[in-house]
């Protein structure tokens, strides 16, 4: 039986109750109110994220739930992204960020792991500077300040 | 720190809550967390707790050394120190050597002017500051602390594991000198969280004395649940050498400390849980006991562990300090004993303190000491009705193929036992009630007329007496 969404904009998706209840948000709203057509409003999703996120959850529909364990340890979690999500996240930054928000949201930690994962892989290997250019972030340090947090650092990047 | 980023743009990254910003993070290799710092105000403030918190800092004489000789040169080691101390209230898990943390503490002053030759200096004003003995050093030591404390005051709240390597040394000894532990103290009465402390003494340190002991003793921070001396490398002459004025030497330190314990009487050590001695000098043993363990100092200290890591024979008047410290160290009992020793650790009589401690007795471990054998193991199993734990690593027990079968029945029996195999054989006991052998009697009610408990507990027994109390 399929579900409604309504996004932000009003757009109306209908998919699959297995494809909608990747997001734990839905599944607890479905099991909450029972069998329902009424549609499931969505406000803080816009139709182009809500895109997204819908082929993503038809993408890996199939996907066996996560373990809640595994992914409490950073050390323990691969760093690897599938190719399919690789693909998936080749947007630009705006979209990138408003997808971590949507799976935030709506509950959907294996997007949202992906989405972080893509994140962390453009500040890997980058100097400040180019971290600071890559997201738009002002250096508001005072040369003093620099001077002296580059100081520290010396050590650190040693170890 | 200002935290609101003073961006132009339209800054997405930063709009993400804080929460998925770690989320991010956590995917990033701590390697990489420095060059976070440098990023902006914003995320420095974010990071510096996070990287100082997770590391281990390890700060050691040889790596300063070592730095020292590569072409970064003594600035390197300057802004090493700079940084360890500019962050010591974010660092968790600290583990210093002394002669570094003495280097660093002074250096707070002379950042960032240090340059090449600075070490000399400081050497020169570490023998000014080390100072005489009793009353004296401790006053000086007071002085020397108030001069620390007016470069750093800030409290240590993240402070947890602290390990301090004393690798001191001096080109002209001098015994009756102990040691300028200020720093060190000073480290200690800024914690607030410190939960555990261990203090080694290297082989190159000279000046460790129990006066040293005892000040630290004194200044363990109340939050302290775990302590670990170790006296493994302590300089071997002092053993022979100070064995003669120890009675003398101990009554004008009980008189010291008894001054300042009077004086401050605030610092109560109601956490302090385990302590765990590493090769153990006569002397020290002695101090602890008879100025802090027999006085009350430590009302939760339940766990003693005692291990002897090198071949050495135990000389004679360290056994009775070390049965005293068993039987009358802990007023309600141990609850917890380890013993290790490839040397000659256990005679009779400390053997005879250890079963003495059987009815408050959960965990026991033993490794490698010849003389607790395998029969005083079943006594042990047997006197010891709160037993939740026993480790046995026999390498050297004495050859008795009964009890190893004995105690190998466990496993067919019931899960709660668990051997891990005759290879290590370490016994994991939980909760099994055992009748009493002294009194014939289990949990206060006698036998059953059919069991009857000898002092010669053979595994037909054994598997009798289990089945029995399990069944």
């Amino acid at each position: 039986m399929p579900v409604t969404l309504t996004s932000l904009d009003n757009q109306e998706f209908k998919v699959d109750k297995e494809v909608a209840e990747r997001s734990i948000l839905i599944k607890n709203m479905i099991e909450d109110v029972g069998e329902s057509d009424a549609p499931i409003p969505l406000p803080n999703v816009s139709a182009a994220v809500l895109t997204k996120v819908i082929e993503y959850c038809e993408h890996h529909r199939n996907d066996p739930v996560q373990v809640q364990d595994e992914t409490d340890d950073p050390r323990k979690r691969s760093n690897d992204i599938e190719e399919w999500d690789m693909k998936f996240m080749q947007v630009d930054q705006e979209m990138l960020f408003e997808i971590i928000l949507a799976a935030n949201y709506l509950d959907i930690k294996p997007l949202l792991d992906v989405g972080c994962k893509t994140v962390a892989n453009i500040i890997k290997g980058k100097t400040p500077e180019e971290i600071r250019k890559a997201f738009n972030i002002v250096n508001d340090f005072t040369p003093e300040e620099e001077a002296q947090i580059k100081k520290e650092n010396e050590w650190a990047e040693d170890r | 720190m200002d935290s609101t980023p003073r961006a132009i743009h339209s800054n997405r990254l930063q709009h993400l809550p804080i929460e998925i910003l770690f989320e991010v993070f956590a995917n990033v290799s701590s390697n990489e967390y420095p060059v976070l710092l440098e990023v902006s105000k914003a995320w420095h403030s974010w990071f510096a707790d996070r990287i100082w918190n997770s590391i281990h800092v390890t700060l050691s004489a040889q790596r300063q050394i070592l730095i020292q000789g590569a072409d970064t040169g003594s600035s390197f080691r300057a802004t090493t120190s700079f940084a360890v101390l500019n962050n010591l209230h974010r660092i968790r898990n600290l583990r210093v050597s002394y002669d570094a943390l003495l280097v660093m503490m002074r250096e707070k002053d002379v950042w960032p002017k240090t340059e090449k030759g600075e070490e000399k200096e400081e050497e020169g004003e570490g023998t000014k500051d080390r100072v005489g003995t009793g009353e004296e050093a401790h006053m000086s030591l007071g002085d020397s602390m108030a001069q620390t404390l007016s470069l750093v005051e800030a409290p240590l709240p993240h402070l947890e594991q602290l390990q301090v390597d004393f690798n001191h040394s001096e080109s002209t000894p001098d015994k009756s000198t102990p040691l300028n532990l200020g720093p060190f103290l000073d480290i200690l009465k800024r914690s607030l969280s410190l939960q555990s402390l261990s203090v080694k003494i290297l082989k190159h340190c000279i000046g460790w004395e129990p006066e040293c002991q005892a000040q630290l003793l004194m200044a363990l921070p109340p939050s302290l649940e775990r302590l670990t001396l170790d006296y493994e490398h302590l300089y071997p002459t002092l053993l022979s050498e100070q064995v003669h004025n120890t009675e003398e030497r101990l009554a004008a330190l009980s008189l010291v400390i008894e001054g300042a314990l009077s004086q401050s009487k605030g610092r109560a050590h109601y956490k302090l849980k385990s302590l765990t001695l590493f090769g153990p000098r006569v002397n020290m043993v002695e101090d602890l006991y008879t100025n802090f363990l027999s006085k009350q100092s430590f009302p939760s200290l339940d766990e003693l562990h005692i291990s002897f890591r090198r071949k050495v024979d135990i000389p004679v008047p360290l056994s009775p300090c070390i049965c005293e410290l068993i039987s009358k160290g802990c007023r309600q009992g141990w609850k917890t004993l380890g013993f290790k020793g490839r040397s000659r650790l256990m005679n009779s009589s400390i053997v005879a303190a250890i079963f003495d401690q059987c009815p408050t007795l959960e965990n026991f471990r033993i490794e490698m000491c010849t003389e607790f054998n395998s029969s005083q193991v079943q006594k042990l199993l047997f006197s010891s009705p709160k037993l939740k734990r026993l480790d046995v690593c026999p390498r050297s027990l004495a050859r008795n193929q009964s009890v190893e079968e004995s105690l190998m029945l466990a496993s067919d029996i019931d899960n709660d036992w668990v051997c891990l195999g005759l290879e290590s054989f370490r016994c994991l006991i939980g909760g099994i009630p055992r009748p009493d052998v002294r009194t014939g009697r289990y949990d206060n009610e006698p036998l059953e007329s059919d069991l009857h408990v000898s002092k010669k507990y053979t595994m037909q027994q054994s598997r009798q007496v289990q089945e029995k109390i399990l069944a």
